[in-house]
């Protein structure tokens, strides 16, 4: 009975604390939601309540009228080829990291890791510099670019961890049952690996879509600039539609969501792998 | 699936990692059709051994022939040789039939080619039912099949085995180790087996080679291993429980050689037929050739008995030297008691105390 009561008490205790920690967790969401919602009149009288009247119109306003169904292709396409390019790259180095002994692995893997500590804003005047020099601001190249070369020390150190985990009898099975060196990647390491990179296009994913300061200084025409950075379109010197830049937000949160739904399996094993044989 | 059988000659083989030696010059002949067994002790070179000669690392020095193809310079899959590893290193991501086809795949081997291969090996090891099974969904005796099939199917010249009953419990052991001589002897098939386990080395093998810190020590059948040691470490390791060792100096008695142990009576060992007939020298005795008699010339003091049924271990103290009796006789000594013991002269293998090396014939 006492017992029963303290299991109890327990678990009160601990789906309270996870409900009230999902709550706040929550409430940003809720808010930029219902502020979505709201016309600028309501939203002045009536910040936190649900709207009295959903006025669903700022959606059509500003993916059709105002044109930024643009700005949403263009995300996807940013997102997406700075992810793909940025694993297909990570997982050959690392690749060669983990598996091959060369002169100077040591080193550069190093190097690798001291990439891990270059901050975006710190590199950004060089490399706007650089891009102008080669002709590359404004370009769809010159955005991704550096997006890559940000991403790819991460991508590089996760997979290169996970493949050295990869039991090395496995490797050597595969040798002897006569994979060349790029069937033994493809037909064995990546397929194992899987968990890891669904990970990392998850990471690499969300990070290049929310990525601000590189595409504001590098993809200053409409024509390029992805969605993150046209939410300051609505932030004027003197004005600030609030309404619409939470319409914008929501829109950009949306992929984020189906994507986490899409990779959630793989993602939450990739996040707690290693923690578990 | 069956293949002329292939000779393996092992020959000068070194190997270093980094400063420490691994493989100070191994010299080896393999028959066609050979069921080989490496044993020795953990650290010795065996998994290194077995590697080199798959191809999975380099030697600095000596070389491989495959019959009469000299292999060392080729890339594993060159060699047509197949390992089965103490961890069975099964793809996890691939089904027992996607496991087992891995490498006819990979060699464009036609689909009915590899669909009756594999079904063939499946139905010689008893795994048809699993073939749509992935390893996580299989037991250990289990996934040790499949990587044995896995090496089947490609119908290899030569098997090379690392301990592949290490991780399975006793009675399973008992069970593979018969399925794997009865392979062996059904696919006509030259195997290399490395194995720390005596009953494994003894029971399986034409011949077996001792290894100890990077040499071989001694090749020889189970019997002429056992019976026969070449020297003390081989005595030493060979058998279970071990052989017991005692000290003395050597010495005759009118036309007989006897070691005179401090504190005992002299031990006779029989006509002075050997090499040396004065100076140190080293006695083994196996447990089992020990009898419990009271004139037996080595007296001690019982410590412990331990019956297991079937047969019963004293172990018996003298001094600063320990001997263990193995007798199937129900023995009437309990611990504390003093006991005499002696063994046929015939059963007493002598070694010289420095070298080690066997002094009798
Ligand atoms: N890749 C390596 N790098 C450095 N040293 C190694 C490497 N592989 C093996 N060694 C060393 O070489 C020696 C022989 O190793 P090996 O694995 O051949 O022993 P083994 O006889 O198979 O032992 P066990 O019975 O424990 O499997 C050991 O001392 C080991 O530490
Ligand atoms: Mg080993």
């Amino acid at each position: 009975m006492r017992n029963q009561l303290k299991r109890l008490a327990s678990a009160i205790g601990t789906h309270g604390f996870l409900i009230i920690f999902v709550l706040i967790s929550l409430f940003p969401v809720y808010l930029m939601f219902v502020t979505s919602l709201k016309s600028q009149a309501e939203l002045i009288q009536n910040v936190f309540a649900l709207p009295h009247d959903a006025k669903w119109d700022n959606y059509p306003l500003i993916v059709i009228q105002r044109g930024y169904y643009r700005a949403v292709i263009n995300s996807l396409l940013f997102a997406g080829s700075v992810t793909i390019i940025t694993i297909a790259l990570s997982l050959l180095a690392a690749y060669a990291f983990a598996v091959f002994d060369f002169v100077g692995r040591q080193l550069l893997f190093v190097l690798v890791l001291v990439g891990l500590m270059v901050s975006e804003v710190s590199i950004l005047i060089p490399v706007y510099q650089l891009l102008k020099s080669a002709n590359l601001l404004n370009t769809f190249v010159g955005l991704v670019l550096p997006q890559i070369a940000l991403g790819l020390s991460f991508g590089i150190f996760l997979m290169t961890t996970f493949f050295r985990e990869v039991p090395k009898d496995l490797v050597d099975a595969a040798r002897l049952d006569g994979c060349t060196d790029l069937q033994l990647l493809m037909k064995v390491m990546i397929p194992v690996g899987l968990p890891a990179i669904s990970a990392l296009a998850v990471i690499e994913f969300l990070w290049t879509w929310n990525s601000f300061f590189l595409p504001l200084v590098i993809a200053t025409k409409q024509e390029l600039m992805p969605l993150a950075v046209s939410i300051i379109d609505f932030m004027g010197r003197f004005t600030f539609n609030y309404e619409l830049v939470a319409t914008t937000c929501v829109i950009m949160f949306v992929p984020i969501l189906i994507l986490y739904i899409l990779t959630q399996r793989s993602f939450r094993r990739g996040v707690t792998m290693g923690a578990v044989k | 699936m069956k293949q002329a059988a292939e000779s393996v000659s092992i020959r000068g083989v070194e190997k270093s990692f980094g400063r420490t030696k691994v493989l100070k010059g191994v010299d080896l002949a393999i028959e066609r059709e050979e069921f080989v067994i490496l044993l020795g002790p953990s650290g010795c070179g065996k998994t290194t051994l077995l590697r080199i000669v798959a191809g999975l690392e380099r030697a600095e020095a000596g070389e491989i022939w495959i019959s009469d193809r000299r292999v060392d310079p080729l890339e594993p899959k060159e060699r047509n040789v197949a390992m089965v590893f103490q961890s069975y290193a099964l793809y996890p991501h691939m089904n027992v039939f996607n496991n087992q086809s891995f490498s006819l795949r990979l060699r464009h081997t036609p689909k009915d080619e590899i669909r009756a291969r594999v079904h063939q090996a499946a139905k010689t090891l008893g795994l048809e039912q699993l073939l749509e099974r992935y390893p996580r969904e299989l037991s250990g005796g289990q996934r040790q099949r499949v990587s044995m099939g896995r090496a089947i199917v490609r119908s290899p010249k030569v098997f090379l085995f690392d301990e592949p009953l290490s991780n399975l419990d006793a009675q399973l052991r008992v069970h593979m180790r018969g399925e794997i001589k009865e392979l062996h002897h059904h696919l006509n098939t030259t195997s290399i087996y490395v194995t720390h386990d005596q009953v494994e080395a003894m029971t399986m093998g034409d011949r077996i080679v001792v290894m100890n810190g990077g040499i071989i020590e001694q090749i020889g059948s189970p019997l002429e291993v056992f019976d026969k040691p070449k020297n003390r470490f081989v005595a030493g390791f060979v058998g279970s429980p071990a052989m017991n060792f005692i000290d003395g100096e050597l010495a005759t008695n009118g036309s007989r050689l006897v070691l005179r142990v401090p504190g005992q009576a002299p031990v006779p060992l029989g006509e002075a037929g050997t090499r040396r007939t004065s100076g140190p020298a080293t006695i083994g005795i196996r447990p089992h050739h020990l009898r419990i008699v009271g004139d037996g010339p080595l007296r001690g003091t019982v410590k412990d008995v331990q019956p297991t049924g079937v047969e019963t271990i004293l172990l018996c103290r003298w001094a600063d030297s320990e001997i263990l009796i193995q007798t199937t006789d129900r023995v009437l000594v309990s611990a504390g008691e003093d006991i005499n013991v002696s063994a046929d002269p015939a059963d007493i293998h002598l070694f010289d105390s420095e070298t080690g090396e066997r002094l009798d014939a």
